[in-house]
């Protein structure tokens, strides 16, 4: 009788575990590394200002029936502008303001999270965790007047069937999909930054020459 | 009489481990150039990421690159993540060219030129395509009680693949042909106590015939 007890205490509790792990969500710290991207150099001295809200990024979510969803995305956010901004431009370097002083820069570029989305399959009926990011990317001159403002919106996926059935595998496939969309803003800020209206015209005013990526 | 019995469990065994359910395959070429690869060339299985209807299992990706490296008449395989990386951001789920149209911006850039020469790719094969199941039936029940376990039951299920690969020669900046595969199969689970499955692995079986076809079309100079 008291086997029998503590074998139906068992099986409750397996049975507890399986409908938990269903409902628990994903608790992520994004880490990784961006290639560096393969595009010409613009001939412009950079300065990199991460404002504290995106350095310190956090996208948390409830969603029901499937737990809370937490990813930590700001604290990769230096190491990718820079290794982009190290790519893109003939120097770059991370300032503490909009105006720096005791430099010899051209501009100061800002980027900000404007807005992180996700989604998982069992909210679309699809086979895929989704990630957008959208970031407004601002350029102000080194008096801190606002040269362009433009939108840069990053789009990752990850399969579900590339991730198998473990207890971790929504947030294996959740920090995929993120980093996937990281990649996604890499790219396009190395391949459109030089065709965005406002940056081509205060280029061309300079004299610096349109080369970079696709443009 | 131990030992034979202990013989058949064992061959039950081996027998069980290695079971399947058949599965038919059909492969298909379109041949648009001629091709051949050199000793120092190798080839890069990439799959398309724009459209998730169509977008392929990382496991087939892998299949058909270690299937195309090893074996006979095999050829120099790049992985994907080591040529995505390489050639970042130009081959992104959203930047990767979509046609051959697309590949002169690429490789008339010498930034590009110069990083696909080093690292020695001849050819790019984009694969589409996944697996899905497309029926199922049956039943299987299994209890647990204080007398023990077991499952009392039938299931069947049949899975579909369909797989397009189409090859770019990189060096010539064109496509030089198609090569589809296609495979079906019915997996079967008898249970009576026990169940017992006879898989049919038909996304193995759609990576084998196309990893071999992709071999004698890439290194058939034709």
């Amino acid at each position: 009788m008291y086997r029998s007890h503590r074998r139906g205490i068992g099986a409750c509790a397996a049975a507890l575990c399986v409908l938990l792990a269903g409902c628990v969500g994903a608790n992520v710290q994004m880490q990784g590394d961006i290639p560096t991207p393969l595009v010409n150099r613009l001939p412009l001295r950079i300065g990199l200002y991460f404002e504290p809200a995106l350095v310190q990024y956090v996208f948390e979510e409830k969603i029901q029936d499937h737990g809370d969803w937490r990813v930590e995305v700001g604290q990769m956010q230096p190491k990718l502008f820079e290794k982009i901004a190290a790519a893109m431009f003939v120097e770059s370097m991370q300032v503490d303001s909009i105006t720096p002083t005791g430099t010899d820069l051209d501009a100061v570029l800002a980027p900000s999270i404007a807005e992180f989305q996700i989604s998982i399959p069992s909210q679309t009926r699809s086979d895929f965790y989704e990630v957008w990011i959208k970031y407004t990317m601002k350029l102000y001159d080194i008096h801190g007047t606002l040269i362009a403002q433009w939108p840069l919106t990053a789009y990752g996926k990850a399969n579900k069937g590339d991730f198998g059935f473990m207890d971790n595998s929504d947030k294996l496939a959740i920090k995929q999909a993120t980093l996937t969309a990281l990649r996604d803003a890499a790219a396009f800020l190395s391949l459109r930054f030089g065709t965005v209206p406002e940056v081509k015209t205060w280029m061309n005013a300079r004299g610096s020459t349109v080369t970079s990526g696709a443009a | 009489m131990t030992f034979l019995r202990r013989g058949a469990t064992a061959a039950a065994l081996v027998w069980l481990a290695t079971a399947t359910g058949c599965v038919t395959t059909t492969v298909q070429e379109i041949r648009q150039a001629t091709t051949g690869i050199k000793s120092n060339e190798s080839v890069v299985v990439l799959g398309r990421h724009n459209n998730s209807a169509d977008e392929s299992e990382d496991d087939f990706i892998n299949c058909v690159s270690s299937n195309l490296s090893g074996g006979s008449n095999k050829v120099g395989v790049i992985s994907e993540s080591a040529f995505v990386d390489a050639m970042f951001p130009w081959f992104e789920p959203r930047t990767a060219p979509l046609n051959t149209s697309d590949l002169p911006e690429i490789v008339n850039q010498p930034i590009l030129a110069d990083k696909l020469d080093s690292i020695g790719v001849r050819y790019v094969i984009w694969i589409e395509g996944n697996t899905h199941r497309t029926a199922q039936g049956g039943a299987l029940t299994c209890s647990v009680s204080v007398a023990g376990a077991g499952c009392f039951g039938f299931l069947t299920w049949e899975n579909d693949s369909s797989y397009e690969a189409s090859i770019w020669d990189i060096k010539h900046g064109n496509a030089v042909g198609k090569v589809s595969s296609d495979a079906n199969g019915t997996s079967y689970m008898p249970a009576v106590v026990v169940p017992i499955p006879f898989i049919a692995r038909v996304q193995t079986g759609a990576c084998n015939s196309m990893a071999s076809q992709l071999k004698t079309f890439i290194t058939k100079e034709s």
